[in-house]
Order: structure tokens, then sequence, then C-alpha cells
């Protein structure tokens, strides 16, 4: 079962880049400063993805002075998450994490890991926001191939001013 | 290793693609056939995108021989068809995903890392798998280290 709002969101640390930079994500390094929204999505390289990590960059100062952090996280390898960005979506001035091995560890947690078709293995598509507390304040998980409205984080972030 | 010459390689099937096709790769399929295994950590690395292109300039040769290429990585079909539109350009083998379970192809030849720095994905390594289905070549290599396709070719001559 994906983890519901109200729920304690559980934490983890994933290898990340930010752009070419590689770095550490640690969920607990935000409590009580800022409000991360979590974005998985199945794969990189695949359409909708290409379409919704962009929309999170597009909004990054909207998102900042909302006082959130945003991290996109998927199964992918880093080199994968940085070619992509080099050859296809553009840099982002965000984490993307990888939760490649142990394989979708971290989905598994936050109850988004596939098991059957279309591939196996792959996240569900789905947003959290975790305010500063740490608890799920908005949590959504959408069809494989909708892209997800950014204006459903704004508004979930908008009531935690 | 595990695996040793003359050991039946153990049989898997695992999706794949040769340039954008998408198909499965069943190694006992190809029993009467030379199979050679080409075991990579992962798309978009600079060994890597070294090492299958040299495959593939010599897949005549090895088609000559009687001999299938497939190589294997852990990452997923998707990344293997961005990877050659974007970065190695197409290939004319099977590249197959070890994606899900992951690494479970690359355990039973026991060339999954499992430790860091560089945990969860496969060891470079080359098998030559016989007509029979019996290992007649085995290496694993240095992470950094590019195969020598003529080590596998020394070895067709003695099959």
């Amino acid at each position: 079962m994906p983890l519901k709002v109200g729920d304690i969101a559980p934490e983890f640390e994933l290898p990340a880049v930010i752009g070419e930079d590689r770095t550490t994500f640690r969920l607990a390094d935000h409590r009580g400063k800022k409000n991360v929204v979590l974005a998985f999505y199945p794969l990189d390289w695949t359409s909708t993805c290409t379409n919704h990590i962009p929309t999170y960059q597009s909004a990054l100062e909207q998102l900042a002075k909302l006082d959130a952090q945003v991290a996109a996280v998927s199964v992918d390898t880093l080199p994968s998450h940085i070619a992509w960005q080099q050859k296809s979506i553009g840099m982002m001035g965000f984490p993307i994490l990888s939760d490649a091995y142990p394989h979708g560890a971290v989905a598994e947690q936050y109850g988004l890991l596939r098991k059957g078709d279309p591939i196996p293995g792959i996240s569900e598509r789905a947003v959290f926001v975790i305010d500063k507390s740490g608890k799920v304040a908005f949590a959504q998980v959408y069809q494989l191939n909708d892209v997800p409205d950014i204006d459903d984080v704004i508004e979930a972030l908008d009531t935690l001013k | 290793m595990a695996l040793q010459i003359g050991d039946l390689a153990p049989d898997f099937e695992l999706p794949a693609v040769r340039g954008e096709e998408k198909m499965q790769f069943k190694l006992s399929d190809h029993r009467g056939k030379n199979v050679v295994i080409a075991f990579y950590p992962m798309d978009w690395t600079p060994t890597c995108s070294t090492q299958i292109p040299t495959l593939q300039q010599n897949l005549e040769r090895f088609a000559a021989q009687g001999t299938q290429v497939v190589a294997i990585s852990t990452d997923s079909i998707p990344s293997h068809i961005a990877w050659q539109q974007k970065s190695i350009g197409s290939i004319g083998f099977p590249i197959a995903s070890d994606f899900f379970p992951h690494g479970a192809v690359a355990k039973k030849y026991g060339v999954l890392r499992e430790e860091p720095p560089v945990a969860g994905v496969s060891n470079r390594a080359t098998f030559l798998v016989d007509k029979t289905g019996k290992l007649a070549f085995a290496k694993i290599y240095e992470i950094k280290h590019q195969p020598d396709p003529e080590e596998i070719f020394a070895v067709l001559k003695t099959l």
C-alpha cells in the first residue's frame, strides 16, 4: 500500500546528482527546515517522465518560496541520470536520486515498487509532499502515462504556510 | 569464481533489444551455435561505451564462426535503446536487461558486485559458451579494463 496523508515518511538515504554533481540525499537532513516534494517516476529515457521531471525545474523558484526542496527518484543509475539530463531533459537544479541498488528499496518503503507489466521493477509515478515535521501532507499515485499536475503540489504546500 | 571452463552454462531468459527491436533472449535457444556473453557494468559509462562497439566491429567475424553475441547489464530496456541512439550507435546483437530481479543472471554467473564502491552492477566479464552449452572461456576483467575480442577468437579456433 502506498503511503498516505498523515503517515510519517520513512527515512532514507540515496546517492543523487544535482546536474552533474554527485551528492547524497538524506530525507532527515530536511526535518525541521524544509518541506520536501518527493517525485517518484518509473524510468529515465521514457516519454512521460521526460515531461514530468522538468515541470519541477520550471516551478523551482515558486517551490523555493514555499520553503520546499524537490527531489526526484527512479531506479536508474547515476550515470543514466547524468546522461538523461545532458542528452534529453536538460540540467535540473534539484537532486535526482538513484534507487538502483538494492533495487527499488526506497520505492518499496513507500509502497510503490511495481513487480508486473509493463516493466517489472519500476516505481509507480507518485508524488509526496512531506512537511517539516516529517509527515506526509500530500500523496498521490498517478497513472504511468499521466503527467502529475504541479498545481497539486503547490496547493498542498500553500496549506502548510 | 564459481563457474569453471567445461561447466554447463546456466540457462537464462531476459528481455533484450537489438537496435530498437524488443525481443527475448534465451541462451538455450542458441544451442548448436557458440555464444559470447559480454557482461558490462552500466550503460552511459566510458569503458562500456567502447566495449560494446568493439564487439559490434567484430560481429561479422563472430558470425562467420557460427557465434552469436549478447551483451548484458542491469540497466532497463529504455536505457539500452537511448544509449544506442544517443551514444554508442545502433548495435546489431541483442543487449539484454538484467534489471529485475536486479542482476539475477549476473548473480548466476558469479559476476554481480554486491559491495561498495560500485555495488549492484555486474563486473565486466566475458563468457564463451560452445555449441553443446558448455563454457569454453570465462574471464572477469578489472572494471576499467577493455576486454580484447582476440582472446575469444583464439578460443573459437580451438573449438
